[in-house]
């Protein structure tokens, strides 16, 4: 239970900590617990770092420690429209309390719709990239896959580049089908499959970190995303290292 | 082989609209960035034609992606990560980066480090056009004073 004297301030960094958890830029965290320390009468420096927040007012600290990181836009534009509401004066501290308590389970949609929704991003890859009809319902499969492996990891609370590498790894599944079916393209299925795992929200925020100025934050997400990377490259390569070394026909 | 560049344009569309699904974008900000997506496309799309460019049509992609997630960030009152994600991940060389990683798979390690390369350098192209659309785009607004509003970063 947070100490009374300091509520608004441990508000201000749990908006931050929620924040930074679900993938927004470092700009963006500190500006919002910085303006919503000011709704809330405190004058407060913030300092947030990749993996932590920290805030500062009248002699009082906070610090908050980001111990799971998931991407989730949801949150970003919910926090967005709370920060508003606590500058316009319509949000007060306790309503702001109380919807920080049920953040953490924001989600717009459930597993089902974002498998069927990688499913149709790897389908419309595919054939963008020069893929065949034939391809499509491959790929279709190829993303789907990918992504159920990660809400299913994401379920049993598991993460890490560990969920990327068996994501990668399933993706290529569909594709191994696929190569032996005459008029398909099984690149573009695999193809299809990873574009899925492309951890997006960290370059771009990595990108906007580093323009910004804030250089810790961004090489920390670019190293992320680079980790990230070789997991998917590792996944793939060793599915079709093994496959091809046992006779697999690759075209 | 590509199918036409309205077709294309509607796939960039669309694949754009289903990571904002997966990023859990609401659907407006999803259709939002498949605009964008499309747009980018089609920049992307009208200087790939022309001889020596090389990663240029990449960079001018992103740009157009970038500098219109800004201002429609500025418009819908939404933070510009919302849009700008979706949008931009159809640009991402997927392609460059498997044909990478086969020819390492099939020991031709210089085709794989030239391929690697490439889809680096393609990833920095695209990377830059963000940045310098949302540094451009911020310095505009802020002359034309719509810097950012209460409330908003």
């Amino acid at each position: 239970m947070a100490n009374p004297g300091s509520k608004p301030l441990h508000a201000a960094a749990e908006v931050g900590l929620l924040l930074l958890a679900a993938g927004a830029e470092v700009a963006r965290v500190e500006d919002t617990m910085a303006r919503m320390a000011r709704a809330f009468g405190l004058e407060a420096e913030v300092v947030v770092l990749p993996t932590m927040v920290l805030a500062t007012a009248g002699g009082q600290t906070v610090l908050k420690r980001v111990r799971s990181r998931r991407t989730n836009l949801a949150v970003v534009e919910r926090v967005n429209q709370w920060s508003r509401e606590v500058v316009a004066g319509t949000l007060s501290l306790e309503g702001l309390w109380e919807r920080l308590t049920t953040a953490h389970a924001i989600r717009r949609y459930p597993g089902w719709q974002e498998m069927g929704a990688a499913g149709l991003a790897a389908a419309a890859l595919a054939l963008l990239f020069g893929g065949a009809w034939l391809t499509l319902p491959w790929a279709f499969l190829a993303g789907g896959v990918a992504q159920a492996v990660r809400v299913g990891f994401r379920n049993v609370r598991a993460g890490g580049v560990a969920t990327d590498l068996a994501a990668a790894a399933a993706a290529v599944l569909p594709a191994l089908v696929a190569a032996s079916w005459p008029g398909t393209r099984p690149a573009l299925v695999v193809v299809g499959g990873i574009m899925v795992l492309v951890p997006g929200v960290l370059l771009t925020t990595g990108v906007r970190d580093g323009m910004a100025g804030d250089l810790l934050s961004s090489l920390a997400r670019l190293l992320e995303a680079a980790f990230i990377a070789a997991a998917i490259a590792a996944g793939v390569s060793g599915v079709l290292y093994v496959y091809v070394h046992v006779g697999g026909r690759w075209p | 082989m590509s199918l036409g560049l309205p077709a294309d344009l509607g796939l960039a569309a669309a694949s754009a609209w289903c990571f904002g699904v997966i990023y859990q974008c609401g659907p407006r900000t999803a259709l939002a960035a498949a605009g964008l997506a499309a747009a980018g496309w089609a920049a992307s799309d009208l200087l790939a034609g022309v001889p020596h460019l090389a990663v240029l049509p990449d960079f001018a992609g992103a740009l157009v992606v970038g500098g219109g997630a800004e201002v429609m960030a500025m418009v819908r009152r939404e933070p510009v990560t919302l849009m700008v994600v979706p949008a931009v991940i159809p640009f991402v060389p997927g392609y460059e980066a498997y044909r990478s990683m086969i020819a390492f798979i099939q020991n031709e390690f210089v085709a794989g480090l030239e391929r690697g390369l490439s889809a680096l350098l393609a990833a920095t192209a695209i990377a830059m056009g963000l940045g310098v659309a949302s540094a451009l785009t911020r310095a505009l607004l802020r002359r034309l004073g719509r810097g950012a509003r209460p409330g908003q970063a």
